[in-house]
């Protein structure tokens, strides 16, 4: 059913002035029938009848309207053809039932012969006249619905940043207009292996492929079968081609529709030259990206392994070449700088390991109802020596849920935070690490009160190898908040940097916790 | 291959030549006599010949799994048995320790903390050879922590602390491996039975409840560790 003029507001302004309310339901139609003549010869029956009934009451002059009203209503509803049929076959039956000389052709006043000519003269025009408007109704309003979808279109292709988003969207908007399964195909046009998570676009044969390409090649649309193939120009360069199949082979064949295609294709033409622009420009900077990465690692690496080493090497030689002669304190420190140094040497090519697995993938999160409790005493534990006597506020609530995470993990996550927090912020200066979960999110925080982090550097604090500005010299490789990032973005979290009220720095990790509950096993509370 | 000291005989079984070195040293110098292998088969071989007190073994072994070792080792070696691995390998601890393994050091370790491995595992085992029941019962004291196991009474700093039928079955297996390693599965299968082994969050939320009676900051624990991803350890002074 196409839906009537006065409901759709999101267009642009309609040339035509509406018509009148009243002539518009008497016109608002649908399809005509499938047998309008058929229905011609009930609407004389109708008339007919009603003309009996009112025959006792009315002068002829009058009734003859019954039968002027039943071309009229012909007209709308069943075109120009059966409108005429109406009238016709209406005169004669109004003739025959109704002039004198009833249930005869033959009048017995020649007077009515000049009302049947004007009857039939009236009813031709009236006929023509109103299917013309019928038929200007039906163009309008398919020209409305035709604009309405292309803006439709348009509007969600702007939306679209990806070729497989375009894909989909393409794929829907044409199920829509056309009531066909359309298919976006960047050029060259080729039949994509089936994924298993997105159903099967369009299938295509060989022939329709062929036809794809030639489409392409030739810049005219082509057809197989019940395939419409309209190929996507911008710029003089052919993008792709869109395929669309209706279920009726005769589909898309209306001068409207084909017009529609084309509009269709040319704002899909537009969408994708710009997506593919951009994932060509993505790529490249990617690559870019990959490349300094690399760069940096080797740098970063080769200093942060070496620089230790070179320690290790100097103070071993030291103590073995002079040993005897130096004194206690000085092996002491001898010995302790190369524990600290063998310390440091293992943290860095922990996370080296670390973030190489978890970016390769090859890390899965092992999650398991875990108490927050436990994670962040472990946490504690492993940076005791390193918080050198500093106060860690440590605010956990006592009805803290089990949240359904990868412990050694989030344990790690705490970790890097705390060993970051440390190196970053002055000796001394006091930590807070808390808890909360707010429906089905856990929030770990934690603060510190040093100088903080410049808005600009929040976000690249979390990638790789980056140290902010002033630390450019600072040991260790900027991993630690890389590696909290990846943790967080494996458990569907995500974390940032805020400012801290009263001034240092706030990093806030948030995950899911996994949603239900376990359930906890029941004992006596009767004290042993 | 025996090799000086005359304290206890510790068989090595590790592939790699350093660390090798690194425990020889070590041990010898605590007294300890010290018995090198480098394969899985050469340790059964060697354990078997030279009746070893204390076994350490390097999870990682070349020729095949150390797990095969641990099993071998468990269907008659009654002594302590330390697995050493590296880590990302929690999945071989937690197995190797239910398969009969005492404790567990991950490589980086350092001196202090192998020995302290070492005299846990040897006075469980000194204990558990002593008369039977003996390390059920009787008076356990660790830090502030007074556990009364005749009267099933127990205080902390001073204070009689209530504990219910299961904190108090779990804190009295933990005591009973004072020191060690204990895996959660170990803890389930002793507290709650055969029936709960994957239940392994009965076991947070019932040492969650332990620490809340126990210690000063829960998230700060001094006595109820735990060993992320593998179980809990009763910290005792060695």
């Amino acid at each position: 059913m196409l839906p009537s003029v006065t409901t759709s507001t999101s267009i642009p302004a309609r040339r035509e002035q509406p018509l009148p309310a009243p002539l518009q339901r008497l016109l608002n139609v649908g399809p005509e029938p499938r047998h309008p003549y058929v229905y011609a010869l009930v609407v004389v029956a109708v008339a007919t009848v009603v003309a009996f009934a009112l025959y006792p009451f009315e002068d002829l002059a009058n009734l003859i309207m019954v039968y002027l009203l039943a071309t009229v209503i012909a007209a709308v509803r069943l075109g120009r053809g059966p409108s005429i049929m109406t009238t016709i076959v209406g005169t004669s039956a109004f003739v025959y039932f109704f002039v004198p000389n009833r249930y005869s052709f033959v009048m017995a006043d020649l007077t009515y012969l000049q009302t049947f000519s004007i009857m039939i003269g009236v009813g031709i025009i009236v006929s023509t006249l109103t299917s013309q408007l019928r038929a200007e109704l039906l163009a309008t309003e398919a020209r409305e619905r035709r604009s309405r979808v292309l803006y439709e279109l348009s509007r969600a292709l702007t939306a679209g940043d990806s070729t497989a988003q375009l894909e989909g969207i393409v794929r829907e908007h044409v199920q829509q207009a056309f009531q066909a399964r359309g298919r976006l195909m960047p050029a060259p046009p080729r039949e994509l292996p089936a994924e298993p998570n997105r159903p099967m676009p369009l299938p295509m044969s060989v022939a329709d492929l062929a036809a794809a390409e030639r489409a392409c090649a030739t810049r005219q649309p082509q057809r197989t079968g019940a395939m419409h193939l309209q190929p996507l120009i911008v710029a003089n360069e052919v993008v792709g081609v869109l395929a669309c199949e209706t279920i009726e082979p005769t589909a898309i064949t209306s001068r409207g529709d084909v017009q529609l295609v084309e509009s269709f294709a040319n704002n899909i033409a537009i969408a994708l030259h710009r997506v593919l622009a951009d994932e060509r420009g993505k790529r490249a900077h990617q690559r870019a990206e990959e490349e300094r990465l690399r760069n940096v690692m080797l740098s970063s690496v080769s200093h942060d392994l070496r620089t230790p080493l070179a320690a290790i090497t100097g103070a071993v030689t030291t103590l073995i070449s002079d040993g005897a002669r130096l004194d206690d304190a000085t092996r002491r420190e001898l010995h302790e700088s190369i524990r600290d140094d063998a310390d440091a040497l293992e943290r860095h090519v922990r996370n080296l390991l670390d973030l190489t697995r978890l970016e390769s993938g090859g890390l899965q999160a092992r999650r398991d109802w875990c108490s927050i409790e436990e994670v962040v005493g472990c946490a504690l534990r492993r940076v005791d020596s390193l918080l050198a006597g500093r106060h860690v506020d440590v605010q956990l609530p006592v009805d803290l849920p089990l949240v359904r995470v990868d412990g050694t993990l989030l344990e790690q996550l705490l970790v890097n935070l705390l060993e970051n927090a440390v190196r970053y912020t002055p000796r001394g200066s006091p930590l807070q690490l808390a808890a909360t979960v707010q429906g089905d999110l856990l929030q770990l925080v934690v603060a510190d009160r040093g100088p903080g982090i410049p808005a600009a550097e929040r976000e690249h604090v979390f990638s790789k190898f980056y140290r902010g500005e002033g630390h450019r010299h600072a040991t260790g490789a900027g991993l630690g908040l890389a590696i909290c990032r990846a943790i967080a973005h494996l458990h569907g979290g995500d974390i940032h940097v805020d400012e801290r009220d009263g001034g240092g720095a706030s990093f806030v990790t948030t995950l899911p916790t996994g949603g239900q509950q376990p359930t906890s096993p029941s004992d006596g509370e009767d004290p042993a | 291959m025996n090799h000086g000291g005359t304290g206890p005989h510790v068989l090595v079984v590790e592939d790699e030549e350093q660390m090798r070195r690194f425990l020889r040293v070590t041990l010898r110098v605590n007294n300890y006599r010290v018995t090198e292998a480098t394969t899985a088969a050469e340790a059964l071989a060697m354990a078997q010949e030279q009746r070893p007190d204390v076994v350490v073994l390097d999870l990682g072994l070349p020729d095949g799994d150390g797990m095969q070792v641990v099993v071998g080792l468990r269907s008659w070696f009654r002594g302590p048995l330390l697995v050493v691995s590296a880590r990302h390998q929690e999945s071989d601890k937690v197995q190797a320790l239910d398969a009969g393994a005492d404790d567990y050091l991950t490589k980086p370790f350092g001196t202090s903390e192998l020995l302290a491995r070492l005299r846990v595992a040897q006075r469980h085992f000194a204990r558990a050879a002593g008369a039977a029941g003996a390390n059920e019962r009787g008076l356990f004291v660790a830090g502030e922590l007074r556990v009364d196991r005749d009267r099933h009474e127990v205080t902390v700093r001073g204070e009689a602390v209530k504990l219910t039928p299961i904190e108090y079955k779990l804190l009295v297996t933990l005591i009973r491996n004072a020191g060690k390693v204990v895996t959660r599965r170990q803890l389930l299968r002793e507290v709650w039975g055969e029936q709960h082994l994957d239940e392994a969050h009965y076991v947070r939320v019932y040492m969650s409840n332990l620490r809340r009676k126990l210690e000063v900051d829960p998230a700060r624990p001094q006595l109820l560790l735990t060993e992320q991803n593998i179980g809990y350890r009763l910290q005792v002074d060695v």
